[in-house]
């Protein structure tokens, strides 16, 4: 018998003519002319204190980005949502997989992580700035809140959705316990596991955020608060864009990881996406 | 063989098995048929090892199953491959779980993927691959297992007819070569005829009856069809069935 499914590669120059030339690029770049557009021509009639036109915003942007304030405002917020995503992603994965493993754990920790989910986070960065000050820490913990708990009901989702007809083959071919966690069950949780990881490095950036914010003299958010306290607004849409690109590059970079770690679930994984 | 489980406010008690007590001869092709529920994959999941009696026992050779173990491997009715590996890594599994090393186990999967004709797919992943394709790989795993007993638990049930049909001739070519000992769950008729040694009629948790399919091996579709003794055995095992089910025949 020969095999009846072909692969071949692409050559770079169709590929790049695939990615930059479709009908779906060219709408979608009309699309955001027109809105730059029509945000250019209001903020140029009301003027930059009410709405900063994408022109002012620019060349703050243009001021700002080659100081090394900006810079170090940028690196102390990007270490606190990378530090909370860390250890929101270690400790979220495990607790979902000891969840989805163990029916007494679940039955302790659902409640709890039903009423982590729903509790609004940024209520809590006021107690966070009591119990820890304001250093670093408080901002790592309002990440960790942020993030965490959509990793853990994705992983738990994830790791109890196993397919059992897979663990029964598994099981009856002699696996032990840990064979079929290793090999069976968390290979099958991996696409949700990683859904998780993506949503909890969106959330990530959105904690630091807001926890800045409320810090008010801090990073990014203390710089968004700062600017509108001076009503300017150009700042603080540069800011907004910049938090913006932080986490598009952030759970960009989940992504690309994913791909890397999943590349044999090649199409299967990304039809169940 | 019963379960018992807690369902809300009651203990549900589920009785599968009653009074069955069979012995099968070595390199036998055994079939067991019955109408669904009466608790012919009971038995497969209890020689597998999947599940305990809770009296009785199952014996391979004189060894008690008391667990899942390399006497026997299992074909299932979904093929139950894992999506992520590749044909060569599902049929690896067994070999992986028990140890092998891996140069030994990739050589003996190729051999057993070669064995179901699908040399040249090694590479591919299940989805890739058509329902009677994914089955064989099953098959495949199974075998190379090297099992003393092959379960097979309505393994071509999910085919179209003309997959069922090749996949039936394959499994006849394959057990002509390797002769092991094969009990296969069923509720054709013509299958149960086609492919054992001997027929065992199952009905709501007894077994019913034994019938030795005395026809002429090698056996293909088209010599039972030109056999008077197919017929006979067709008959007998309908009426068979009939009163197994309780229904009027």
């Amino acid at each position: 018998m020969s095999t009846a499914v072909e692969r071949h590669r692409l050559g770079r120059g169709e590929l790049l003519r695939r990615r930059l030339l479709s009908r779906e690029r060219l709408v979608q770049l009309c699309v955001l002319i027109l809105v730059l557009g029509v945000w250019e021509v209001v903020g140029l009639k009301q003027g930059d204190f009410f709405l900063a036109p994408p022109s002012s915003v620019l060349s703050t942007g243009v001021d700002e980005l080659p100081t090394s304030a900006f810079w170090s405002l940028l690196g102390s917020t990007a270490t606190g949502i990378i530090t909370g995503f860390v250890i929101a992603a270690v400790l979220g994965v495990l607790l979902g997989i000891l969840m989805g493993t163990s029916r007494t754990a679940a039955s302790v920790l659902n409640p709890i992580v039903s009423a982590g989910y729903v509790i609004p986070e940024a209520a809590m960065v006021p107690l966070l700035i009591v119990w820890f000050g304001l250093g670093m820490t408080p901002r790592v913990v309002a990440v960790v809140l942020f993030a965490i708990f959509e990793i853990i009901v994705t992983t738990y989702t994830g790791v109890r959705n196993a397919d059992a007809s897979l663990s029964d083959v598994a099981r009856s071919f002699g696996a032990s316990r840990r064979q079929l966690f290793v090999k069976v069950t968390v290979p099958g949780a991996l696409p949700f596991i990683f859904a998780g990881l993506r949503i909890g490095a969106a959330r990530a950036v959105k904690g630091m955020v807001v926890a800045e914010l409320l810090f008010a003299a801090t990073g990014i958010g203390g710089a968004i608060q700062l600017s509108a306290n001076a009503f300017r607004t150009d700042r603080v849409m540069f800011y907004v864009i910049v938090v913006t690109v932080i986490g598009i590059a952030f759970s960009g970079a989940v992504q690309l990881v994913e791909r890397l770690w999943m590349r044999s679930w090649h199409e299967s994984y990304r039809q169940t996406d | 063989m019963s379960f018992e489980r807690t369902v809300g406010r009651e203990r549900v008690t589920t009785r599968a098995l009653h009074d069955v007590s069979f012995h099968i001869g070595a390199r036998e092709f055994v079939a067991v048929i019955g109408p669904s529920g009466c608790g012919k994959s009971t038995i497969v999941r209890i020689a597998a090892g999947l599940q305990r009696p809770t009296g009785g026992e199952l014996r391979i050779g004189s060894n008690p199953v008391t667990g899942p173990g390399t006497d026997t491997a299992t074909v299932f009715q979904s093929p139950g491959l894992l999506p992520w590996r590749t044909v060569l890594d599902n049929v690896a599994l067994p070999l992986e779980l028990a140890g092998m090393g891996k140069r030994e186990r990739v050589a003996r999967a190729e051999e057993y993927v070669e064995l179901v004709n699908l040399a040249g797919f090694g590479r591919h992943y299940p989805r890739e691959l058509s329902g009677g394709m994914q089955q064989r790989v099953g098959l495949a795993r199974a075998l190379a297992v090297q099992p003393r007993v092959l379960l097979m638990d309505e393994p071509f049930g999910n085919l179209d007819a003309i997959s069922r049909q090749r996949m039936q001739d394959e499994l006849l070519r394959i057990w002509d070569q390797m002769k092991t000992t094969v009990v296969f769950v069923t509720h054709a008729i013509d299958e149960a005829i086609l492919l054992s040694d001997r027929v065992l009629v199952m009905g709501r948790g007894v077994m019913r009856a034994h019938v030795d399919v005395d026809l002429p091996r090698p056996r293909s579709r088209r010599t039972l069809l030109s056999d008077e003794r197919t017929l006979d055995l067709m008959r007998e095992l309908e009426d068979l069935l009939g009163e197994a089910d309780g229904a009027p025949a």
